[in-house]
C-alpha cells in the first residue's frame, strides 16, 4: 500500500531533482531535452540533466536507499530503535580513507573511478574487516561484542580522520566538506562506483528479511524455529555494512537518514522487515534526493553540506517523534 | 515407541564449566515428563541439548532412532518445537504474524506461507486457545496470553516433541491449570511428546507421566511421580524439610512445606 504511494512520489522528486538548478527547466523543457532531435537549446538542456544533474539525483536515491535499508537491518539485528549505519565504524574507514586521499592530494584516476571514493571504499572494507575480527568470539559474532567493536574502531579510525583534518591545513576546507557529506561535482563515474555494492546489499538484506523477523523475538528463539542464526547475522551485518560502505563513499557522512527514516517507516508499516526493508528503502531514496534540492537551492548559488540538511529537519522531526505519545513512538 | 526421545549418557559444559554429566533417560510418544530440580541443576542446559541450539560434549541424543546431529536447523524445526523463557514479544506484530513465524521451517527462501502454512498456524491457534487474539499485537497481551501465543508458534511447527521451560512461571493459579491441561491434552489426542522443565512439585505431581529429577548436572531420580516425590528424596534434592499429603481427588503425592522456626499453627493470633 506504502510502497504503491512511495514510487510516484519518488517519481516526482527524481523530476524535481532534475528540473532545479541555477537553470530551472519547466516539465516541457525537461522532456524535449530527453526526446532525441532538437536544437542547441535542447542540446545545452540535455547536457545539464543527463551529465550534471541526473547522476546528482540517481546518487541521491541510491544513497538514500542503502543508508535506510541499512539503517532498518542494523536496528533490526541490535533489536533497538536507535541503532543506525554508522554504528559498525564501516563510516570511519570511509571517511579516513577519503580524507587520505584529499590531504595527500591524490588526483590519479583507476578505470575512470576517482581517488577520493576509491580510497574511501577500501577504508570502509578495512574497518569492517577489523571490526569483524575483533568482534568473533569462539566462531560466534554475538551483537554485544559487535557493537562495541563498532564502537572502539570507529572512535579510534576517527580519532585518526581529525589528526589528517587538523595536520592537512590548506586541505581543511576540502576535507570538512568531503566529511559532512553531500553530492556536489559527482559525476556517473560515482554512480557506477556504488550500484553494484547497493544492488547486491538490497538483494541481500530483502532476501533475508524473514529470518530477521524471526530475530527480533530473540536469537535462542529463532534457532528454535530453524534459523541458522550466526550465518543470517554475518550475512546481514555484511551486507549492511557494504550498503554503508558504498554510501560513504561516494556521499560522505551523511547523517540521519539511516536512523530516522527507518524508524518512521516502523511506524507506518510496522515491524515486518518484507515491508519495512522495501519501505525503508524508497523512504530513504525520497527523503534525501528531496533534502539534495533543498541543500543546492536554499543558498544558492552556495551549497549547503548535505549533512547538514539531513541533521537540520531529521533532528527535529526525530525530537517531535520522541516527544509524542509520551516516547513510546521511539520503543519498540 | 517407548524409546521415542533416547538421551543416552549426554555430558555437557560452559566453557570447561561441567553442568551436565552423563545423563540417560528415554520418553515415549505421547508421553509428558516434566524435568525437576534445583535452580542451577542444569534444566535448562538439558531443553537446549534437546532442542538441538546447544551439542553435547558426550552422549547422544535421539528422536525417533535418528541422532540430533545429523539434522540441520530447518530438520530439527520440523520435528522440535520450543517454547523457551528467552523469547522477546516487544516488537509490534499481530498475534498471527508470530504465530506464522512457526511455519519458517517449511519454506523456501523466496517462497510465501501457503494455504496449508495458513491452515496449520489457525489448526495451532485453535489449539492453543488463541484463535480470538489472531490481530491482536503481541505487545498487548497478558502473560497467560503470551505463553498460549508462543505455545501456539511452536505447535504451528507441527511438532512430534515440543520442549518448554518453565511453562508456568509467573502465571496465576487459574492460567497454571490452563496452559498444564492444554499440554496434557496435545500429548494425549495428538501423541505429542512433552519434555517440561518444572518448578512446581504439585503440578508436576498431578500432571506428568513420570518426572527427571536433577540435581547437580546429574540425574537424582526418575520414575512415575509417585516414586519420585517422596518427601525423603524431595529433601535429599533439594534440601529443604517437606512432608507429601494425597491429593484429596487424585490420590497423586502433593509437597508440602514445612517453614523454619516454629511449629505454631497458622491463622491469627500468634
Amino acid at each position: 500500500m506504502l510502497l504503491a504511494l512511495l514510487l510516484p512520489v519518488l517519481g516526482a522528486v527524481v523530476f524535481l531533482g532534475v528540473a532545479t538548478g541555477p537553470a530551472s527547466l519547466g516539465i516541457g523543457e525537461v522532456g524535449r531535452a530527453l526526446w532525441p532531435g532538437g536544437g542547441e537549446k535542447t542540446a545545452l538542456d540535455r547536457t545539464i540533466i543527463l551529465q550534471v544533474r541526473l547522476p546528482r539525483v540517481v546518487l541521491a536515491v541510491l544513497v538514500g536507499g542503502a543508508l535506510s535499508t541499512a539503517g532498518a537491518v542494523l536496528q533490526g539485528l541490535f533489536r533497538n530503535p536507535l541503532a543506525d549505519p554508522y554504528l559498525l565504524g564501516v563510516s570511519s574507514g570511509a571517511a579516513l580513507g577519503a580524507t587520505v586521499a584529499i590531504v595527500a592530494g591524490f588526483t590519479w584516476q583507476f578505470s575512470g573511478f576517482g581517488a577520493v571514493p576509491l580510497a574511501a571504499l577500501a577504508g570502509a572494507l578495512f574497518s569492517l574487516w577489523l571490526v569483524y575480527r575483533l568482534a568473533r568470539v569462539g566462531g560466534k559474532l554475538p551483537v554485544f561484542t559487535l557493537l562495541l567493536a563498532g564502537i572502539a574502531v570507529g572512535s579510534f579510525l576517527t580519532a585518526l580522520v581529525s589528526w589528517l583534518v587538523f595536520w592537512g591545513q590548506e586541505k581543511i576546507h576540502q576535507a570538512v566538506f568531503w566529511l559532512m557529506g553531500g553530492f556536489s561535482a559527482r559525476d556517473w563515474s560515482d554512480v557506477a562506483l556504488c550500484l553494484p555494492y547497493v544492488a547486491v546489499g538490497l538483494t541481500v538484506c530483502l532476501a533475508w528479511a524473514r529470518e530477521l523477523n524471526l530475530m527480533l523475538t530473540g536469537e535462542e528463539a529463532a534457532a528454535q524455529l530453524g534459523v541458522n542464526v550466526e550465518r543470517a547475522k554475518l550475512v546481514l551485518v555484511v551486507a549492511a555494512a557494504l550498503l554503508t560502505a558504498a554510501s560513504v563513499a561516494v556521499g560522505g557522512l551523511i547523517g540521519f537518514v539511516g536512523l530516522v527514516v527507518p524508524h518512521i517507516m516502523r511506524i507506518v508499516v510496522g515491524p515486518d522487515h518484507r515491508v519495512l526493508l522495501p519501505a525503508s528503502a524508497l523512504g530513504g531514496a525520497v527523503f534525501l534526493a528531496a533534502a539534495d534540492v533543498v541543500a543546492r537551492t536554499v543558498l544558492a548559488p552556495a551549497e549547503v553540506p548535505l549533512g547538514i540538511v539531513t541533521a537540520l529537519t531529521g533532528g527535529p522531526f526525530f525530537m517531535y517523534l520522541l516527544r509524542r505519545k509520551g516516547g513510546s513512538a521511539v520503543h519498540p | 515407541m517407548k524409546e521415542f526421545l533416547a538421551v543416552d549418557r549426554v555430558s555437557f559444559a560452559y566453557n570447561g564449566v561441567p553442568v551436565l554429566r552423563g545423563i540417560g533417560f528415554t520418553a515415549a510418544r505421547g508421553e509428558f515428563l516434566a524435568v525437576a530440580g534445583p535452580n542451577g541443576a542444569g534444566k535448562t542446559t538439558l531443553l537446549r541439548l534437546l532442542g538441538g541450539t546447544l551439542t553435547p560434549l558426550a552422549g547422544e541424543i535421539k528422536l525417533a532412532g535418528v541422532s540430533l546431529r545429523r539434522l540441520n536447523a530447518r530438520e530439527r524445526a520440523r520435528r522440535i518445537g520450543v517454547v523457551g523463557q528467552e523469547t522477546y514479544l516487544d516488537f509490534p506484530f499481530s498475534v498471527g504474524e508470530v504465530v506464522l513465524m512457526g511455519r519458517y521451517p517449511y519454506l523456501s527462501r523466496f517462497g510465501h506461507e501457503g494455504p496449508e502454512d495458513l491452515a496449520a498456524a489457525r489448526r495451532a491457534m485453535e489449539a492453543a486457545r488463541v484463535a480470538h487474539l489472531r490481530d491482536r499485537l503481541v505487545t498487548t497481551l497478558s502473560g497467560g496470553e503470551r505463553q498460549r501465543v508462543l505455545l501456539a508458534r511452536a505447535l504451528a511447527q507441527e511438532p512430534q516433541v515440543l520442549l518448554l521451560d518453565e511453562p508456568v512461571a509467573h502465571l496465576d493459579i487459574n492460567h497454571q491449570t490452563a496452559i498444564m491441561d492444554l499440554l496434557r491434552g496435545l500429548t494425549r489426542e495428538r501423541g505429542i511428546t512433552v519434555v517440561a522443565a518444572m518448578h512446581d512439585l504439585n503440578l508436576t505431581a498431578l500432571y506428568a507421566d513420570r518426572v527427571l529429577l536433577l540435581a547437580g548436572g546429574t540425574v537424582a531420580a526418575s520414575g512415575i511421580p509417585e516414586e519420585v516425590l517422596t518427601p525423603e528424596t524431595v529433601q535429599r534434592v533439594y534440601r529443604s524439610e517437606v512432608l507429601t499429603v494425597r491429593h484429596p481427588r487424585r490420590g497423586c503425592p502433593q509437597i508440602v512445606l514445612i517453614p523454619g522456626g516454629n511449629e505454631t499453627p497458622c491463622g491469627p493470633g500468634h
